[in-house]
């Protein structure tokens, strides 16, 4: 919307608004790819077992 | 068991009883209050899984050469300065890549990996308490033995529910003063002490490996103490390995340990009575290898990890003397 002034409030881009519930476009588009980075920083993948790094001796200690 | 009060649960694995709220992990990252039930978020998930030599633990009087298949996690209920694990031990658990490896796979892997042994090492598999003791569980039934490798920061009861399926443990006994656990591994040194006795008095194989760190635990005030409960408590028969400190982690101002240090470390265990020291980490004269306490004979030679000879007898007795070494040797 122009002419308002956009901040940051946790992570979203909004507008003079945001008490009104309005955001920008862009804030939402930002918004939404920061959610969707942080949803896949929740938990680190599972990865797959495979033979040859089982079969390596550890890096760590024990 | 937990205690439940307001939505808050009470861990009771270790001495730390963390009081848990919601959604909340205890001190060891792994143990969460999920809706009021404490969860371990690392059961089935272990982040490393590695096929090792027996040594690496190390237990060098435990099936000497074997291979033994280890399973770490992430977390820890310590948090020494000088973690040299700290990438997993010190991470949280949904922040380190792990595998899917439920109990019952487990004897099947160590079966396909040529492994009669599991080890649970890397970072304390007490803190995930019951994938350890489900994964033991699975391997006893099949047939293999069980190793931990562990700070022994643990209750009396779940250790006690544990052991009847514990063959082995390597204990780190950090340093012998409630100071220095408090100031370099934010525990006590009390409980400790405690789980290696009630190993040994279990029949469990134990071996003790002291972390020798310059001007923190070097001192003779911290090693005579320690040895004289090893021979007096624990039993001088008990091996203890003296290993090198080098800098990682929060601990990156102190220099490796002198050689000098862990050579006479090994010289007061020796005049204190002890029976098996050995110095690891570190390029040592006899350092890794075996003497009978009866007639001085070396019965097994090792090379860092490697079985250069042993000359032990099965049953594990000295071919020169007849002596029966401390151990389970096959």
């Amino acid at each position: 919307m122009p002419g308002l002034r956009e901040e940051t409030v946790r992570g979203l881009v909004m507008t003079d608004g945001a008490a009104s519930g309005v955001v920008s476009r862009r804030g939402f588009l930002r918004s939404l790819i920061a959610a969707c980075l942080a949803g896949g920083r929740k938990r680190a993948p599972l990865r797959k077992l495979d033979d040859a790094s089982v079969r390596r001796m550890a890096t760590w200690v024990g | 068991m937990p205690v439940q009060e307001k939505g808050v649960v009470q861990c009771g694995i270790c001495p730390k009883r963390c009081r848990i709220p919601p959604g909340y992990s205890g001190e060891c990252r792994v143990r969460i209050n999920l809706d009021g039930k404490l969860r371990s978020s690392t059961y089935g998930h272990p982040c490393a899984v590695h096929v090792d030599p027996m040594e690496k633990k190390p237990l060098f009087h435990f099936f000497p050469g074997a291979p033994i298949l280890s399973l770490g996690t992430a977390g820890c209920n310590l948090h020494c300065k000088n973690c040299q694990n700290a990438d997993i031990s010190q991470a949280n658990p949904e922040d380190v890549p792990a595998y899917d490896l439920p109990p019952d796979q487990v004897p099947a892997l160590a079966a396909k990996q040529g492994c009669k042994h599991v080890a649970y090492t890397y970072n304390e598999p007490l803190v995930s308490y019951e994938y350890t003791r489900d994964c033991c569980i699975a391997a006893r039934g099949a047939g293999l033995r069980n190793v931990l490798v562990t700070n022994g920061y643990i209750n009396e009861k779940p250790l006690a529910a544990l052991l009847p399926y514990v063959d082995a443990a390597n204990i780190d006994i950090k340093g012998f003063s409630d100071d220095f656990y408090r100031e370099v591994c934010d525990g006590t040194l009390a409980p400790v002490l405690r789980t290696v006795l009630m190993m040994k008095e279990k029949g469990v194989h134990v071996e003790v490996t002291n972390l020798v760190i310059p001007t923190l635990n070097d001192a003779d005030a911290m090693f005579d103490p320690l040895c004289a409960w090893m021979r007096d408590q624990a039993g001088p028969e008990m091996p203890l390995h003296f290993s090198r400190f080098f800098p990682c982690f929060r601990m990156t101002h102190l220099p490796p340990t002198p050689i000098e240090s862990l050579l006479h470390a090994r010289e007061r265990a020796r005049l204190a009575g002890l029976k098996h020291i050995y110095v690891g980490n570190a390029e040592v004269p006899d350092g890794d290898d075996t003497f009978c306490p009866s007639c001085g004979a070396r019965v097994v030679e090792r090379q860092r990890y490697v079985i250069k000879a042993n000359r032990l007898k099965p049953d594990g007795a000295c071919p020169g003397c007849g002596k029966k070494l401390y151990g389970v040797w096959s």
